[in-house]
């Protein structure tokens, strides 16, 4: 297997969304996270540990663990790893719309590779309420049809709290040729 | 767009099929389809030019909504055992890498029997298509992992007929198997993984 196979079955079946996890690292209890993974049924076990060995060889870590009782998922979590794949996928040749969640996942990446290169420690601080909602902002373009209902009603939750996407945000999605005002 | 390409796609989204439909009688027929989100109309476009390049004419379309899916969709079928022989050997060759490389084997074996069916003095008389043949062609659909999806009530029914499938169909499913096991263990010393 090669990056092009993997990158060809990504298209088909990977999913590259921002995950927003319940925890107390922010006021407001929510704390985005940068993640890739692909889930299958079990019989394809094999497959997933074949595309693990290959992120292996790229110095990718990646998880592989039961989904539920019928499935399997390969993930890739954490912005460093993260990191990598999308340095690895961007260059190569896309020919499905995922390459638009793509590019706005691998731009959450930057922004979350600037917060953490704020000073300070501490998650609470550096996850203000203006952050979250702009990953959440950008979370809404992503995947529309197959998210999950508690991951859909978080990120609701969230774009309800009557804040404005920052505009280098609306200005990206702007220059996909996103439809900002009739999302 | 290449080969290598569209396999990996088709091992993730493609569906390779025995339709199987009913009404005055019963009606048989290899199909290749993939249906995707209408946005994604020139993934399709893009491999349906990469099928022409080895005369293989698919039928392509677009859909609006409905029970299956929310949204439109555009739908690429290389439908009928001429088309579908063309097809497969373009993939027999190539890796496989997911469970669907089964479903391939049990549509490429159907297809033979296609084939030797099409072949015959007269293929679409009644006495070729006999109950046998049917319920052959149906117990093979029912093995595969896509055959329950559709029709099922129609698969149901014939699966129903006081019937054995064929002891060919038995070997094959049989042997397929082994094929698969010795399949995993290749790719599992190619790629170091134990």
């Amino acid at each position: 297997m090669d990056l092009k196979w993997a990158l060809a079955f990504s298209e088909a079946e990977g999913s590259f969304f921002i995950a927003i996890i319940r925890e107390a690292k922010s006021e407001r209890g929510f704390y985005p996270r940068p993640r890739f993974s692909i889930t299958l049924l079990k019989d394809d076990r094999l497959l997933l540990e074949i595309i693990a060995a290959l992120f292996q060889k790229y110095e990718i870590l990646s998880n592989l663990q039961p989904a539920g009782k019928t499935s399997v998922i390969l993930s890739v979590r954490g912005v460093n790893q993260c990191r990598k794949l999308a340095d690895l996928f961007m260059p190569m040749r896309w020919y499905t719309t995922k390459r638009r969640d793509f590019l706005i996942w691998e731009f959450a990446l930057k922004l979350f590779e600037e917060i953490k290169k704020l000073p300070g420690t501490g998650s609470r601080r550096k996850w203000t309420d203006q952050r979250i909602y702009d990953m959440a902002y950008l979370r809404h373009f992503m995947n529309s049809l197959k998210k999950q209902p508690l991951a859909r009603k978080r990120e609701e939750t969230i774009l309800q709290w009557g804040l404005e996407p920052s505009e280098f945000v609306i200005a990206f999605l702007t220059s996909l040729g996103l439809d900002i005002h009739g999302s | 767009m290449d080969l290598k390409w569209a396999l990996a796609f088709i091992e993730g989204e493609g569906s390779f099929c025995i339709v199987l439909t009913g009404g005055k009688r019963w009606r048989l027929y290899p199909s290749f389809a993939i249906a995707l989100n209408i946005h994604d109309e020139p993934v399709l476009s893009a491999m349906r030019d990469l099928f022409h390049e080895f005369e293989i004419f698919p039928k392509f379309k677009t859909c609006p909504p409905n029970g299956n899916s929310r949204t439109p969709i555009a739908h690429l079928e290389v439908r009928g055992t001429i088309q579908c022989n063309k097809l497969a050997p373009l993939f027999t060759s190539l890796q496989w890498y997911s469970r669907k490389y089964r479903d391939f084997l049990i549509w490429e074996y159907a297809l033979k029997l296609f084939e030797e069916i099409r072949l015959r003095p007269h293929p679409l008389c009644h006495k070729v298509w006999v109950n046998q043949v049917i319920y052959d062609f149906v117990y093979l659909r029912s093995s595969m992992n896509s055959g329950g999806s559709r029709s099922k009530e129609n698969q149901s029914e014939i699966l129903g007929w006081d019937l054995e499938p064929s002891d060919h169909i038995l070997v094959f499913l049989e042997d397929l198997d082994g094929r698969l096991f010795a399949h995993e263990r290749r790719l599992r010393a190619a790629h170091m993984l134990h």
